[in-house]
């Protein structure tokens, strides 16, 4: 009986273990690694101006090809004009609209992703009071500049192509997200652009770069100041 | 066992026995394995009986599902046992098609012809959206990664299946999708036995496929292409009716013929007071059916071993060594598809012609019309896309008997395998201008790919019996370790000739890697009780704690409760063996993926974005199954077995797409709800048994239907098939299919194929404002009618209407959806059969035995793409068919209509049905009577044999048996490598 009562114990003891099964993914980043240090950090914050531009230099929203009519060459072929109408025509998700996911979900993820992540520099700076600090350098001011004109410029693009879209500030709640129509997020879009503009203009030296592609790690586009 | 009591005994080792009992009892004889014997007890103290084997012995003991053995009549829920020696005799390479046709309600389809790849296997029902259906499979209770094409079937013993979580609860999140567990041979003489066998044949494909005669090109007055404007051009009446120039070529004959198999095996068996084994070692080669290729080559040897140690310790040891090398052929997509490229060939052109080095011509033109068609032998030649797994089952388990009644039992086994694929075509290859570019001048891709699975377990039981009680139970503690990574690397553009490593290529450089770890512990106890062998109740609960569930949600319950009641032991008829009443709840589980919780970021050089949102709380769906059913067998003859299942997946896990608005694409999320009702029949029997002559038949009836509940959030979307993978690699073999069909949708059924359609009555087309608006037409609904085909047109299209293709041509109207002022988007298929069969017979006289096997799918669809893109290609013998009737190609061809610009339409979808010969053997042993005593064999077997003979189908393609995907769920053709038949004659000697 002794015997049974050590097994069933033994057992009870290893079943209680549990540190060894929160293995970590070392195939993949988390925020933690991303925003590990200065230089990550400001990593972090150039890879979202790059994805800003290449959002803008690829961008192929749904509303700007109906008015240039390059879908169908024809005019009202499909009725296309009428996804000029006001208010804006809701897509149609079914098989028939088979690049839904490119022509009205790509803008969508792509504008709003560099949003969350400039609202991941905001927040990381603003409410949990971080600086970046590359080398003797403090580059927070720069950062958060950069951050909010990134944030205001994805935010125009939201208001231009869709009707409605959010409007996310780091201490949004995620479950708790409602629609703006897209007037209102146009005027938060310039309101941010204004602040990046003013908090760049009083940052000495301020640098505004990207990754450039092939080799060359970045370039900068712009300074002000 | 005297019948009505609990007094029973056990024959010694010489089958001697004692019992008790009464004059006017009687004696009931069991063995596993055999016929149960009833004897009346008279006035004499000897009662002799001669057993004799049965397929439908109700005391044969099962191993799956259960925490010990279990004697299949106390099984309060159905456990499927399939023996295996009808397809021993029948070439194949792969175990799975063992279970073809044999157990109801088990759908496995041999997605292809290419032995490397596994058969696509479901049981039951669908119980997962995203996932994969594939079972759990066991070899010998040892927990395996998969891959049954690696488990020769001169191995086996006998298979045990378990189809829903009702029988499966026992292996929680494991078994969500059901369990196959192959147990091997045991020795079974006491003097060695010692079996060789030696198999040859070859193999062809079951039948041609209809490509077209004509074409729509100008010829000249002598019949030849008119190039006279300096190229091939269009004959402006626009007609599929013009014959190609000089003697039609078919280059599917050249490239696609007979080819060998073979397969050599030897295995030796004893089994002693105190040891038993079975040493085996195996070859088999498979050439397919391409020419050019190397062949699929397996050599493996097993080593089992039982020894007992003492009267109250054992020792079990499994071992089994596996080699697999062979060429992969890639399915679906154009590029280097074989089947692409032999399809659309030009008939005109000999694919075998060489130039002045001798080397193929690597491509043709292609009549003006498509670019140019890749030349497949020149493919061939060159390419080389060899794969080579290697992988060591083994296991060791010990059974130590603290008490008569205390047993307990440790196992330690490992799984552990690797896969190399290696992609490369030389310097100097032409690829051809619209084919992959990458391999012009030279590519190579290496994947390397390995596992190891380590499970260990310490398993305490206790079984007693009190009175007419008897009580089993069992408390199992399990610890599952498994690790998994794969390496890519590729590169371009050669420097070198003759060089194969990677370094030398110059372009598209990238490599990959990853690796995966998972830590799984589970305790189960599981109590089983009967009274009288009658009642039977049975209960189980376990826990799995996985690394692979959310740190928040890390530990999970699965529970059954099982009921049965053996009727027929109430009932007092001679006739009557066993008629039994059973009923299951049961739940089991399917584990997340490897990163599906955690918080990923996609990291590059021109990005650092949110991928996922991490999921704490992620765990495994929980699929609740109720079985019932029963079990009867009459004159020792018949049985019959009718089983019911009702299957409800909750928290079936989804890659959610979010809003977007917030970091982070996508998140795992337990969220969809799936069901399924199933009905089962299997009917088994003996017809006729004389000392001579044996008939054993044996028939499966199943049907299945599989829905979607609820998506949670989710949008309705189109399930992305993804392929077969390399190794564990994020490699596909395949591309990806160019059509997404199967449509993932709330209350429709789980393989739904949504699609545009024709419209086939004037009542199918939109009238608004008194005016057709079909293809946005705007035409009087007297302007249409329905021709000969069954399509709706335009009766007199002479004025070149805008939206119809062409002048004085028909064109077959698509329906349309006045809301959107779209082409109309509906269920157009649904690929779950009404029902499948299989029909088993052996008919054995004295020597001679016949074994047959056809299995059917009745019902059900399949989404024919390489039809659709072959009217693309003018290249479908359809397109001889319309141009016969006077019909333009661009009726066929043109993507306003029946082609529909190779997007899903109701006009690709055709019917599965099919009744296929799968299995014949018919052999002869000379057994020792007639071989004598002087020569010291016991045994020669001679067969002759064949594997998927003939299918009797409408399907219009090779074979309606297609699973791209790996699932049957998703049945898409495009440019799939057809399964083919094989012929073999063998001889076994036995000795």
């Amino acid at each position: 009986m002794k015997k049974i009562i050590y097994f069933v114990m033994a057992m009870t003891i290893l079943s209680c273990t549990q540190e060894e099964f929160n293995i970590s993914n070392s195939n993949e980043a988390d925020t933690q690694r991303v925003l590990a240090n200065g230089p990550d950090f400001q990593n972090f914050n150039i890879s979202n101006h790059s994805a800003l531009f290449d959002n803008q230099i690829e961008f192929q929203g749904i509303y700007f090809r109906g008015l240039a009519d390059q879908f169908s060459t024809t005019n009202a072929a499909y009725g296309f004009w009428g996804f000029c109408d006001q208010p804006r025509r809701q897509i149609i998700n079914s098989t028939a609209n088979d690049d839904l996911p490119t022509q009205a979900g790509g803008p969508w993820d792509s504008f709003n992703s560099v949003i969350n992540n400039a609202n991941i520099v905001i927040g990381n700076i603003e409410n949990d009071g971080n600086q970046v600090m590359v080398g003797d350098s403090d580059l927070t001011q720069q950062e958060l500049a950069a951050a909010y004109f990134d944030k205001g410029v994805a935010q125009g693009y939201l208001a231009l192509i869709y009707d409605k879209a959010y409007i996310v500030n780091p201490d949004t709640d995620p479950g708790a997200l409602e629609f703006s129509a897209y007037q209102d997020v146009f005027a938060a879009a310039v309101q941010n652009i204004e602040i990046g503009i003013q908090m760049a203009s009083s940052f000495d030296g301020f640098q505004y770069s990207i990754f450039a592609r092939r080799g060359v790690r970045w370039s900068n586009i712009f300074r002000i100041g | 066992m005297v019948i009505g009591t609990t007094n029973g005994t056990q024959t010694d080792f010489d089958g001697n026995y004692i019992i008790s009992a009464e004059e006017g009892q009687s004696l009931r004889y069991s063995y596993i394995g055999q016929k149960t014997v009833k004897r009346e007890v008279g006035s004499a103290n000897t009662i002799n009986v001669e057993m004799q084997y049965s397929a439908q012995a109700l005391d044969e003991v099962v191993l799956t599902g259960v925490a010990q053995g279990t004697s299949k009549k106390k099984l309060a829920f159905k456990v499927e046992t399939v023996p295996v020696t009808g397809t021993q005799n029948v070439p194949t390479p792969d175990a799975a098609s063992a279970l073809i046709g044999k157990v109801a309600g088990a759908q496995i389809v041999q997605g292809g012809g290419n032995p490397l790849r596994n058969s696509a296997i479901i049981l039951r029902g669908a119980s997962s959206i995203e996932g994969s259906t594939a079972p759990l499979i066991i070899v010998d209770g040892i927990i395996t990664q998969g891959g049954l094409n690696q488990i020769s079937t001169q191995d086996i013993e006998t298979i045990e299946v378990v189809k829903g979580a009702a029988a499966s609860s026992l292996y929680g999140s494991l078994a969500g999708n059901g369990v196959i567990q192959v147990i091997t041979k045991r020795g079974t003489t006491d003097k060695p036995k010692v079996t060789l066998r030696f198999e040859n044949g070859f193999s062809n494909t079951q039948r041609d496929y209809p490509l077209a005669k004509n074409h729509d090109r100008l010829l000249d007055a002598n019949g030849n292409f008119d190039v006279s404007s300096g190229s091939i051009v269009a004959d402006s009446d626009g007609i599929f009716d013009n014959p190609y120039p000089g003697e039609l070529i078919n280059n599917v004959d050249e490239f696609i013929s007979s080819q060998p198999y073979s397969q050599i095996s030897v295995g030796v068996s004893q089994n002693l007071d105190k040891v038993n084994y079975y040493i085996s070692a195996e070859q088999t080669e498979v050439q397919g059916i391409i020419t050019g290729l190397d062949p699929f080559k397996r050599q493996n040897a097993r080593l089992n071993l039982d020894v007992n140690l003492s009267s109250k310790f054992k020792l079990e040891l499994t071992n089994y060594l596996v080699r697999q090398t062979g060429a992969e052929v890639t399915q679906a997509g154009q590029g280097d598809n074989v089947f692409f490229n032999l399809l659309t060939a030009n008939p005109t052109v000999r694919l075998d012609q060489r130039d002045a080095s001798g080397n193929y011509i690597p491509f043709f033109d292609g009549n003006g019309f498509i670019n140019e068609y890749q030349n497949p032998l020149y493919v061939a030649s060159n390419q080389k896309f060899d794969n080579e797994n290697t992988r060591l089952v083994s296991s060791i388990t010990g059974k130590y008997s603290i008490t008569d009644n205390l047993v307990l039992e440790t196992h330690l086994s490992t799984d552990r395998g690797r896969s190399e694929f290696v992609n490369f075509f030389p310097k100097g290859y032409v690829s051809g201008s619209q084919f992959d570019p990458n391999t012009n001048n030279g590519f190579i891709l290496n994947i390397d790919s390995d596992y190891a699975r380590v499970n260990s377990y310490a398993q305490l039981n206790y079984n007693t019996s009190f009175g007419d009680f008897n009580f089993k139970s069992s408390l199992r503690y399990l610890f599952e370790d498994f690790e998994g990574s794969f390496k890519t690397a590729q590169s371009s553009n050669f420097l070198t000739e003759g060089v194969t490593n990677l370094q030398q290529g110059t372009e598209n450089i990238s490599i990959n890697s990853a690796e995966f770890e998972e830590k799984t512990q589970n305790v189960f106890l599981s109590a089983d009780f009967d009274w009288k062998e009658k009642l039977i109740i049975g209960g189980l609960v376990r826990s799995d704690r996985s690394s692979l569930f959310g740190e928040d949600n890390r530990d999970q319950i699965f529970y059954r409760g099982s009921f049965a009641y053996r009727l027929g032991e109430d009932i007092d008829a001679e006739w009557l063996d066993e008629l039994k009443f059973r009923a299951s709840y049961g739940t089991a589980g399917l584990r997340p993926s490897f990163g599906d919780i955690f918080e990923t970021f996609s990291v590059s050089q021109t990005g650092i974005t949110p991928l996922q949102i991490g999921n704490p709380d992620l765990q495994s769906p929980t699929i609740k199954e109720l079985e019932v059913g029963l079990d009867l067998q009459v004159l020792n003859k018949y049985t019959l077995a009718f089983t019911y299942a009702n299957s409800n997946t909750e928290d079936a896990l989804i890659t959610v797409p979010l809003s977007g608005a917030v970091p982070g694409r996508v998140q795992v999320q337990n969220i969809a709800d799936t069901s399924y009702e199933a009905y089962e029949v299997a009917f088994n029997g003996t017809p006729f048994e004389t000392e001579d002559f044996t008939w054993d038949f044996g028939i499966t009836f199943s049907t299945v239907e599989n829905t979607i509940d609820d998506l949670g959030s989710v949008a309705p979307f189109n399930r992305v098939i993804q392929g077969f993978g390399a190794g564990s690699s994020n490699q596909q073999l395949d591309a990806d299919p160019a059509v997404n069909v199967f449509r993932v949708e709330p209350g429709q059924p789980f393989g739904a194929m949504f699609g545009n359609q024709l419209a086939s009555s004037l009542d199918d087309l939109t009238v608004e404002n008194g005016v057709v608006i079909n293809e946005g037409l705007n035409l009087p609904i007297s302007d249409f009618s329905v021709n000969e085909f069954g399509h709706v047109i335009v009766t007199s299209n002479e004025d070149h209407k805008a939206g119809l293709v062409n002048a004085g041509g028909e064109q077959a109207i698509r329906k349309w959806n006045p809301e959107t002022n779209q082409l109309a988007v509906d269920l157009i298929g649904d690929t779950n059969p009404d029902f499948n069969m299989g029909f088993k017979n052996t008919l054995t006289y004295k020597n001679l035995s016949l074994y047959t096997l056809i299995d059917a799918q009745i019902g059900g669809d399949v989404y024919n793409y390489t039809r659709q893109y072959l009217y693309f290609n003018d290249r479908h013998a359809d397109l001889d068919t319309y141009g016969a009737a006077g019909q333009q190609s661009s009726y066929a061809n043109a993507s306003s209509t029946i082609y529909n610009g190779a997007a899903p339409i109701d006009y690709f979808v055709e019917d599965a049905t099919f009744v296929k010969i799968r299995e014949i053997s018919l052999s002869y042993t000379l057994d020792d009577d007639i071989l004598g005593p002087k020569i010291p064999i016991d045994a020669i077997k001679f067969t002759l044999s064949g594997r998927n003979l003939h299918t009797f189908t409408d399907y219009t393609g090779y074979d309606p048996e297609v699973a791209l995907s790996g699932s049957p769920i998703f049945k898409l053709d495009e440019f799939s490598f057809p399964n083919f038949r094989t012929f073999a004659a063998a001889v076994q000697i036995t000795f």
